[in-house]
């Protein structure tokens, strides 16, 4: 099965397609999914955001997401003191932003100061910080920085993915007056806001659609010496928010590219000249999370480890799996997924389910059946909870449907609360109103630090209890002490004996039930040329760049 | 045809609906995960869903709740625009202007966006019938205002015939003039509007399904399975899907037949 993936993946990189001389011009035409909360890359944290903001913005060091290996970005060189402590960056010269502003090593400088900064509360911040020491960042001269590390640091260099690079021109009076979290909203006029990405906004229309328009300042050149990229005129992000109307209008020719394809949708596009592509595996695990916050109102039950393995016990992976995916998704029992063949744990336990065991597991804990089947606890309170769920996500829906059926054999109650995407981010994150929720996480980077802001207590996306003074429990602590460790541990050997036991802990503690990880299926028109979808977010627009539409009369010839 | 035959055939359909749950012969919440998305057959006459449960049964099951639903919310709402467009018509004057200014207030709703808002702070926990309940009592407080102007407009008409001035002039009280001599003409109205609005109601429950607003998990409901059809590109391999629609049509088409009648015969 591997070895199809990879002669697919392998098929794909070598394709004529992409030796094929391409094409000026056009609009390339996707979807969103729900619309965006913000077009602040320091704050944003939702996937529709970062969709449209990472074509608009460029970082230092990049990522390439199909080798996943470092690429030069803005950061033309660079190279790393003896004793992995420092990083010497020589930045490209004649870079622009995209309304014409020279990009320097002061706007390295500024960008770095922002996403420290604590008042902003930037997601990336935890990425930043080694040992509780923030990286500093220093200017050398117009087109020299240098990153001073408290400690070496294993993936220095990834670090630097998805940090986009600020204008300072643009955001330092915000960023003085401290409101840079209001700065570029969605209601931000379009000229206001500037970036280094291949793109740049044109319109927002809210509830309907995003244009980014081709940045003429792009610094990036084409291989090959094919001109300037990007190669499109723009890109038009429709906002449709389900899934079927979007599978609809990619077989009407309204979309050229489909991110993300349903499975059951697969047989459908057959002979509708759609090339579908399966990766396999993806990055991407969905997850039941418990609300383990002060705030929870069912923190007496789900507190008690018996009470949240039991519920693991309940959950039949295999068939969420093979119902909600139609067999293309794998079954998880830790939150690394076989698609990330480096830091996957494979030696992690794959109990079998047992509703048997589960109930046992609640009986050790003092819960108790009433007559009429339903798990009391110990003070005499029936055990009812709610499964809040994107009303988005067909997928995740079921899955709560199913999982409701699960626990209901398990004698408890289970609501399901679907809420549109925001609404649930809202609670999940800001407010922490809610019992469960599921969601899904993974597709960044392979990489463990790109998820610090998840394991760490005091992140902000550690969702079952964010942003803690102090770690609240005593795994929660070692999990924070091994993150770090492995932060500063160059030995990739080390690093990886490290991540293995936080993958074993948080396996055991169950603050969230893994449940599956789909495998990334995209599908394009046929019509888009140096098309390489990739297993790392984003599957087919991370070289937004380098794609190119052919025109009607290139198909034809 | 009959006048009556359309009322006859929905009363039949209604009196079946309501009695689904008793017909149902599997439990329309137990999922048999092992057959899936099965086609009809002799055990499943309508197939099973994605989960393997019995589609039949959910389709009785379902029509209980979405009929009562609609009825309940059809029988509040005329409550409501009886009383409304009565007591403006007969009295008129300032409670008149007060209750059509009302009434015009709560037409320029948005009511999908209300009911919207309303699930956004609704508590998670609350069991899907409860919640649906809540909505279909906001679908009637914003859904009375056109009924009453009609009855309003027919009361103003009723208050100055001649039967009903010679009431007032034997010295009857206001209140049992509307009661006696007024309202029972507005009777016929409010049947055609009960005849309009009950099948709107219905249809506003699969409307909030549509939006992940409808009735919630496990419990089945025709919103619920009319759902299933908007994945459509599962129809040519799935047909069966389409089966409950089939089964919903009927009650809506004698409703719009019996409104016919009606018009026609008044």
């Amino acid at each position: 099965m591997r070895l199809g993936y990879l002669l697919t993946a392998l098929s794909l990189i070598v394709s004529p397609s992409y030796a094929e001389r391409p094409s000026r011009g056009g609009i390339l035409h996707v979807a969103l999914r729900a619309e965006p909360k913000t077009f602040n890359p320091v704050i944003a944290i939702d996937a529709p955001s970062r969709d449209v903001l990472r074509r608009i913005h460029a970082d230092l060091i990049s990522i390439d997401r199909s080798t996943q290996k470092t690429v030069p970005a803005l950061a033309e060189t660079w190279s790393q003191s003896p004793d992995g402590t420092r990083y010497t960056l020589k930045l490209r010269r004649g870079v622009r932003f995209s309304d014409g502003a020279p990009f320097t090593a002061d706007d390295v400088v500024f960008s770095w100061g922002v996403y420290l900064d604590e008042k902003v509360r930037s997601p990336q911040r935890d990425l930043l910080i080694i040992d509780g020491q923030p990286i500093q960042c220093l200017r050398k001269d117009g087109f020299t920085v240098e990153f001073v590390l408290p400690k070496p640091y294993a993936a220095a260099e990834r670090l630097f993915d998805s940090v986009a690079m600020l204008p300072r021109h643009r955001l330092e009076p915000q960023w003085k007056a401290g409101k840079l979290r209001d700065a570029w909203t969605v209601g931000t006029s379009p000229a206001e806001i500037a970036g280094l990405g291949p793109f740049r906004l044109k319109e927002y229309r809210p509830g309907a659609a995003v244009l980014l328009e081709r940045n003429p300042y792009y610094w990036r050149p084409a291989p090959e010496g094919g001109g300037d990229l990007p190669y499109l005129d723009g890109i038009e992000f429709s906002l449709l928010t389900d899934e079927d109307v979007q599978l609809a209008r990619f077989v009407s020719g309204d979309l050229d590219v489909l991110n993300r394809l349903n499975m059951k949708s697969i047989s459908y596009l057959q002979g509708k000249g759609a090339a579908v592509t399966d990766l396999g595996p993806g990055l991407e695990y969905n997850f039941l999370c418990f609300n383990l916050s002060p705030r929870s109102s069912k923190l007496v039950w789900f507190n008690s480890h018996e009470f949240r393995a039991a519920l693991s016990a309940a959950t039949d992976r295999e068939a969420l799996a093979h119902i909600v995916y139609q067999g293309r998704a794998t079954p998880l029992w830790g939150h690394v997924t076989p698609g990330n063949l480096l830091w996957y744990d494979g030696r992690l336990p794959h109990p079998a389910r047992s509703v048997a065991g589960g109930r046992e597991q609640l009986r050790k804990a003092g819960f108790r059946w009433n007559p009429e089947g339903h798990l009391v606890d110990p003070t005499g309170a029936t055990v009812e909870f709610s499964i809040l769920v994107s009303s988005s996500s067909p997928e995740r829906i079921a899955m709560a449907t199913m999982l409701q059926a699960d626990y209901g054999e398990l004698g408890i109650a289970v609501t399901i609360a679907p809420l549109e995407f925001r609404s649930l981010l809202g609670r999940v994150v800001d407010t922490q109103q809610f019992d469960t929720a599921l969601l899904a996480l993974g597709g960044g980077d392979a990489d463990p630090n790109a998820e610090q802001n998840v394991w760490l207590s005091s992140g902000g996306m550690h969702l079952w209890n964010p942003n803690q003074k102090q770690p609240a429990t005593d795994w929660e602590g070692e999990i924070d002490r091994l993150m770090k460790q492995q932060m500063v541990t160059l030995d990739a050997g080390e690093r990886k004996k490290m991540y293995d036991r936080v993958q074993e802990i948080v396996a055991a503690e169950l603050p969230m039930i893994f449940l599956v990880s789909p495998s990334v299926v995209v599908a394009q028109r046929g019509n888009v040329g140096n098309f390489r979808p990739a297993l790392l977010d984003h599957f087919t627009l991370w070289n937004a760049g380098e794609l190119f539409v052919r025109s009607r009369g290139a198909d034809a010839r | 045809m009959n006048r009556n035959l359309p009322i006859a055939v929905l009363a039949a359909l209604v009196a079946l609906s309501l009695a689904g749950p008793l017909l149902a012969p599997y439990s329309p919440v137990e999922q048999h995960r092992e057959i899936a998305s099965a086609a009809p057959s002799a055990l499943h006459w309508l197939g099973t869903d994605d989960y393997g449960r019995d589609v039949l049964s959910r389709f009785l099951v379902g029509a209980n709740w979405s009929v009562l639903a609609g009825l309940l919310a059809t029988a509040l709402t005329l409550c409501i625009a009886g009383l409304a467009g009565g007591v403006a018509g007969f009295n008129g004057g300032w409670i008149d202007q007060i209750l059509m200014r009302l009434g015009d207030l709560v037409l320029s709703l948005p009511w999908l966006y209300v009911l919207i808002g309303l699930r956004a702070v609704l508590p998670l926990n609350m069991k899907p019938r409860a919640a649906v309940a809540a909505m279909l009592a906001l679908i009637a407080l914003v859904s009375w205002a056109r009924p009453a102007r009609l009855v309003r407009g027919l009361v103003l008409s009723l208050s100055e015939r001649g039967y009903v001035e010679a009431a007032r002039g034997f010295g009857v009280s206001g209140f049992r003039v509307f009661l006696r001599h007024v309202l029972p003409g507005a009777w016929g109205v409010l049947a055609v509007q009960a005849l309009v609005l009950f099948p709107r109601f219905v249809l506003a429950e699969v409307t909030l399904s549509f939006l992940g607003l409808g009735v919630g998990e496990p419990e089945p409901s025709w919103g619920g399975l009319v759902l299933g059809l908007k994945q459509a590109w599962l129809l040519p391999e799935q047909w069966w899907r389409l089966l409950p629609v089939c089964l919903i049509i009927p009650l809506f088409l004698t409703c719009a037949i019996a409104v016919r009648r009606f018009r026609a015969s008044s």
